[in-house]
C-alpha cells in the first residue's frame, strides 16, 4: 500500500509537526498561510492536514468562496483519507469516519454540512448514493468503477482466470485477491465495476443460483 | 268679576300675572329694555295679534305685537291704533295711551295652540296661574318649598290675623273664586264638585274625599284646579309631585300638615310631629308650624318681589293684591299668522325656563324681601337627599373645571411665552457670531471658550441656532446640502463655528457607528422646531460624506438596518484591523513556544474591542465574514476574511471567529 495523500513532504515520524512548508513559503499565494497549526498522524498512519485542526474547518463557511474552497479542501481530504485507510462506504448519519470527527479539537462535521460535502462529491463524480436516490449511505469513489473494474480484469488476466466463471464473493475475498486493492470490496461498489466490464464486452454477469451467489464470467 | 281693574289693566286681567310695561327709557325697543343682567334675551316679536281674556275680546287690545323673550311676554299695543277710553284711568308709571303689558313666562302653567277655523284666527291660550312661591323666593330649584296655589285655599277658612292691609280685599277674591270651581283629584284628575263655598275650613276640606278614587283632599292640589294633569300640554314650573310633597315657612300651616299635629318632611314628605324639629327619617330640618302667618301679605311677597324686583315697573302690585289661585285665560289671537311659530318657540322657552336658571343672581333680593316677612325661616335650604348629592356632584365638578382651567393657564401663558425664548436664543446667537467676527478682526470682545460655553448651554436648553428650513434656501439642492452641512455639524462638531472637533461621532465620547433611527432622534432634537421627516434624512445621506471630517458614511447593514459611521469603521478598514489582530506574530511560529492553534474571538471580545453594541458587533461580523476583497493578490497570504467556528462551546463565548485560512489553503496533489 503506497501512502496517497500528498501534501507538499508530509512523511514523517513525528506524531505532530508544524508543518515546515509554510515557514518557508510564507507570502505565496501557492502554499498554505504561515499558521500555528500543526499536522496530525492518525492512528492508521494518515497524515492529516494542519487545516484539519482549524474549528472553522469544520463549520462550512457563508462566504460562497471561500465556501467552496472549503468543499474542495474536504473533498480531496475524504479521498486521501479513504485511499490511505481503505474506507468504502459513508454513513452521514452513523459512525462516521474519524476524517469528519477531530477527537483533538472536538469538532465534527455534523450531519447537514457531511450530507453536502457528499453531494458535492456525487457532482464531481467521487461517490454515489448506495442504494440510489437517498442521502445517508454513500459509496466513496477513491477509485472510480471503470478504474476498478481495469484492476480485476488485468488481475484476472494476469491469473489466467479468462473465460472461466468466479462468484463475486472469489473476487473480494477469495484467496488469490488477498493482496489486491480491491481485497474485500462492498458487493455493491464490486457490482458496479463489473458493469463497467460488462458495458465493455469483457464480463458477463450471472445470476446467483441458491447459496452460491452471484457470479461473473470474464471473457 | 267683580273688583274693580287695577289701573293700568284692562278689565278681566289679573294684576297678580300682568303688569303694565314701559321701556326702560323712553322711545327704547323690547330689545334695549330686557333684564340683561337676569339673562333675559329676545326671542322675536309679532303683529297684529288680538288679545281675549277668557272668551272676551278685549277691545283695546286687538292690535298688538307681541314680544317673546326667554323670561316674559310683552304685548305692546301698535301706536297705530286708536285711543281707547276704557283703560285711561292713568296708572302711575303708565306713558302710552293704551299701557303696555308684561307677563312673566313663570306664571304660565299651560298653553294651548288652536289652528283656527273658517273665520276663527289661529289661537294661543295661556293658562295663568300663581308662580310657586319657593322658585320666586328662594330660588334654589332643589329647595322642594311649597307651591302655587295653596295659598289660595288656606286663605278660605279666614282665620288669618289681618296684619296685612289687603286681607280684607283677599277674601273677596277668594270666596268668588274658589266656590266656583272644584278641585281635581291629584291621582286620579277626577273633577270633584265642591258644595261648600267660603265657609269650608281647610280642616273640613282636608276630609274629603276624591268620588272617583277616595283619595282624600289635598289642599296643595287645589292649586291645579283647572289644570288636571291629564291636559297638561307644556311642562310645569313645579311637577305636581314636587307640588305635593313641599312645605314651607312661608307657606300657610294648613298646606304643610295633613292635621295640625303633623309637619310634612319637605324632603322627604314623612309626616313629623309638629313638635320635633328634623325630620325622623331624614333628619331635615322641618318647617316650623306657624298659625299666625297666613298672611295675605306673605304669599305676596314673592310675587311683590318678582314684579318689584326682577321687572322693576309696577309697584303699585303691592297693596293691591286681589288676586287668588284661580288661573287667568288669556288668547292670544295671530290675526295675521305666525301663530304656529311663537307657539313653537313659547313651548321651547318655557321648556328652558330660562328664569329658574338666572335667578341665582336675583336671589338675594328675593330671599331678604320673603325672609323679612317669615322671620327669615324661609332661607332654610334643604340639602338632603338626591338633590344634596346631585349638588355636591354639582360643586365637585366645578371645582375640578376651575382647577383644569388654572392648570392649563400655566401652560398657555408658558406656550405664549416659548416664542420669545427662541427669539431671545437667537438673538443672543446672532450676537455672539458678529462680536467673534469683530474679534477676530480687532482683538477683544468675549473669547473663545466663553462663546462656546454660552452656545452650548443653549443648545442644552434646547434652543440652539435657527433649524434650516425649506424657507430660507432657494433650491432643493441648496437645502439638502445644507441640511446636510447641520446634520455633519451635529456628528462631527462645527468646524467653522468654534464649536471644536466634538460631536456625535467624533471626539471624546463620540461613536463611531450611529443607527439611523438614533441620529434621526437626535437631530430633530436638536433642531427642537421644524422637524424633518425621517425620509428627509435619508435623502441628504448622498451629501453627508462631503460635509463631515471624517467623512460619514451611511451604510445598510445585513439586517437592513442603516447606520451612520466614521471612517474607521468602513468595512475593510475593520476586517484590516480585525484581521491583523488575528494573524500570528512570528514568534508565535517557532517550534517551542506559542501555542498550536489559530487565534480567534467570540463576539463579545468583538464588540468590546471596538467598542459596538452586541446587535451591531454581530452585523459587523456577518457583513465582514461575506466581505470579499477586491485585490486578492494584496492580501500576502493572509486570511482574505474571516471565518467562523459554529461549534464553539458556549464557555468559550459561542460561535467564534477566525482569520480565513481555508480560502488560501493549496488544494493537495491527488495521487
Amino acid at each position: 500500500m503506497s501512502l496517497d495523500y500528498s501534501q507538499a513532504q508530509a512523511s514523517s515520524s513525528s506524531v505532530t509537526i508544524p508543518t515546515s512548508h509554510s515557514r518557508k513559503s510564507a507570502g505565496s499565494s501557492s502554499t498554505s498561510p504561515s499558521t500555528p497549526l500543526r499536522t496530525t498522524i492518525s492512528s492508521t498512519g494518515f497524515e492529516f492536514p494542519a487545516i484539519w485542526n482549524f474549528p472553522p474547518f469544520f463549520t462550512l463557511q457563508p462566504n460562497p468562496s471561500t465556501l467552496s474552497h472549503q468543499l474542495e479542501l474536504w473533498r480531496n481530504l475524504v479521498l486521501s483519507w479513504a485511499r490511505h485507510d481503505r474506507v468504502f462506504e459513508v454513513n452521514t448519519e452513523g459512525d462516521v469516519g474519524d476524517v469528519f470527527n477531530n477527537k483533538t479539537i472536538k469538532r465534527r462535521l455534523l450531519p447537514p454540512s457531511l450530507k453536502r460535502l457528499m453531494l458535492e462529491m456525487v457532482k464531481n463524480g467521487e461517490a454515489a448514493p448506495d442504494p440510489p436516490k437517498q442521502d445517508t449511505r454513500y459509496l466513496l469513489y477513491w477509485r472510480k468503477p471503470d478504474e476498478w473494474g481495469d484492476l480485476i480484469y488485468t488481475w484476472v488476466t494476469d491469473n489466467g482466470l479468462n473465460a472461466s466463471i468466479m462468484t463475486f464473493y472469489e473476487i473480494t475475498d477469495g484467496d488469490l485477491s488477498h493482496t489486491t486493492e480491491f481485497y474485500e470490496l462492498p458487493t455493491p461498489l464490486l457490482r458496479k465495476a463489473l458493469e463497467s466490464l460488462v458495458k465493455r464486452g469483457k464480463a458477463q454477469l450471472l445470476e446467483g443460483k441458491g447459496e452460491v451467489g452471484e457470479g461473473v464470467r470474464f471473457l | 268679576m267683580g273688583y274693580t281693574p287695577t289701573p293700568g289693566l284692562p278689565s278681566g286681567l289679573s294684576d297678580r300675572y300682568w303688569s303694565t310695561w314701559s321701556p326702560s327709557r323712553r322711545g327704547a325697543s323690547v330689545i334695549n329694555s330686557l333684564e340683561r343682567d337676569l339673562g333675559e334675551e329676545w326671542i322675536g316679536s309679532w303683529n297684529d295679534v288680538g288679545l281675549y281674556e277668557g272668551n272676551n275680546k278685549i277691545p283695546s287690545y286687538q292690535s298688538l305685537s307681541v314680544n317673546l323673550t326667554t323670561h316674559r311676554i310683552i304685548l305692546i299695543p301698535d301706536t297705530t291704533d286708536s285711543y281707547s277710553s276704557s283703560s285711561s284711568t292713568a296708572g302711575p308709571s303708565k306713558i302710552a295711551p293704551i299701557p303696555s303689558l308684561q307677563t312673566h313666562l313663570s306664571n304660565v302653567r299651560q298653553t294651548e295652540f288652536y289652528t283656527g277655523f273658517m273665520r276663527s284666527s289661529p289661537k294661543i291660550t295661556l293658562f295663568l296661574g300663581a308662580t310657586p312661591p319657593s322658585l320666586l323666593s328662594n330660588g334654589s330649584s332643589s329647595t322642594s318649598k311649597l307651591s302655587v296655589g295653596s295659598t289660595s285655599n288656606g286663605n278660605g277658612n279666614g282665620t288669618g290675623p289681618s296684619d296685612s292691609s289687603s286681607s280684607s280685599t283677599f277674601g273677596v277674591g277668594a270666596n268668588a273664586n274658589t266656590a266656583e270651581t272644584g278641585w281635581t283629584c291629584r291621582v286620579c284628575g277626577y273633577v270633584n264638585s265642591t258644595s261648600s263655598s267660603n265657609g269650608a275650613t281647610s280642616l273640613s276640606r282636608a276630609s274629603l274625599k276624591c268620588g272617583l278614587c277616595g283619595i282624600p283632599y289635598t289642599s296643595q292640589i287645589q292649586s291645579q284646579t283647572s289644570n288636571p294633569p291629564s291636559r297638561t300640554l307644556t311642562p310645569l314650573p313645579n311637577s305636581t309631585l314636587t307640588t305635593t310633597m313641599t312645605s314651607d315657612a312661608s307657606s300657610s300651616p294648613s298646606t304643610s300638615q295633613v292635621d295640625d299635629k303633623m309637619v310634612a318632611c319637605p324632603a322627604c314628605t314623612f309626616f313629623n310631629s309638629r313638635f320635633l324639629r328634623n325630620c325622623e327619617i331624614c333628619t331635615t330640618p322641618l318647617p316650623v308650624s306657624k298659625y299666625n302667618s297666613t298672611t295675605t301679605a306673605q304669599k305676596q311677597s314673592p310675587i311683590i318681589t318678582n314684579g318689584g324686583g326682577s321687572f322693576g315697573s309696577t309697584t303699585t302690585a303691592v297693596g293691591s293684591a286681589t288676586t287668588e289661585g284661580k288661573m287667568d285665560i288669556v288668547r292670544l289671537s295671530f290675526r295675521r299668522g305666525g301663530s304656529q311659530e311663537v307657539y313653537k318657540r313659547l313651548k321651547a322657552v318655557l321648556g328652558d325656563k330660562a328664569w329658574e336658571r338666572e335667578r341665582d343672581g336675583g336671589r338675594t333680593a328675593g330671599a331678604g324681601g320673603s325672609g323679612s316677612g317669615e322671620g327669615g325661616l324661609g332661607s332654610v335650604r334643604s340639602v338632603a337627599g338626591i338633590d344634596g348629592i346631585l349638588q355636591s356632584m354639582d360643586l365637585s365638578a366645578k371645582a375640578q373645571d376651575e382647577h383644569m382651567q388654572s392648570a392649563f393657564a400655566d401652560l398657555e401663558a408658558l406656550m405664549l411665552r416659548a416664542g420669545e425664548m427662541v427669539r431671545l436664543a437667537q438673538s443672543i446667537n446672532n450676537k455672539l457670531t458678529q462680536q467673534q467676527a469683530s474679534a477676530s478682526a480687532s482683538g477683544g470682545g468675549p473669547s473663545e471658550e466663553e462663546a462656546t460655553m454660552i452656545r452650548t448651554s443653549l443648545v442644552q436648553l434646547g434652543l440652539a441656532a435657527p433649524a434650516l428650513t425649506k424657507e430660507m434656501v432657494r433650491d432643493e439642492k441648496r437645502y439638502r446640502e445644507g441640511l446636510a452641512r447641520e446634520l455633519g455639524g451635529l456628528l462631527t462638531g462645527h468646524r467653522d463655528r468654534g464649536g471644536g472637533n466634538e460631536g456625535l461621532m467624533v471626539g471624546k465620547k463620540g461613536r463611531g457607528v450611529i443607527g439611523l433611527d438614533e441620529v434621526w432622534g437626535l437631530w430633530m432634537r436638536a433642531r427642537g422646531v421644524a422637524l424633518l421627516a425621517p425620509s428627509v434624512l435619508i435623502e441628504i445621506l448622498p451629501f453627508l460624506p462631503s460635509h463631515t471630517s471624517p467623512s460619514i458614511q451611511s451604510l445598510t447593514l445585513p439586517s437592513s438596518l442603516r447606520v451612520l459611521h466614521t471612517p474607521t469603521y468602513s468595512t475593510p478598514v475593520i476586517l484590516y484591523r480585525t484581521i491583523d489582530r488575528l494573524s500570528p506574530s512570528p514568534s508565535s511560529l517557532n517550534f517551542d513556544i506559542g501555542s498550536d492553534e489559530e487565534k480567534s474571538f467570540s463576539i463579545f471580545e468583538f464588540a468590546s474591542i471596538e467598542s459596538l453594541p452586541i446587535g451591531l458587533a454581530q452585523e459587523f461580523l456577518e457583513m465582514m465574514e461575506k466581505y470579499t476583497a477586491d485585490n486578492d493578490g494584496g492580501s500576502a497570504g493572509s486570511g482574505r476574511g474571516l471565518v467562523r467556528d459554529d461549534q464553539a462551546s458556549q464557555a468559550e463565548g459561542g460561535t467564534r471567529w477566525y482569520r480565513d485560512v481555508i480560502s488560501s489553503w493549496p488544494l493537495s496533489i491527488r495521487g
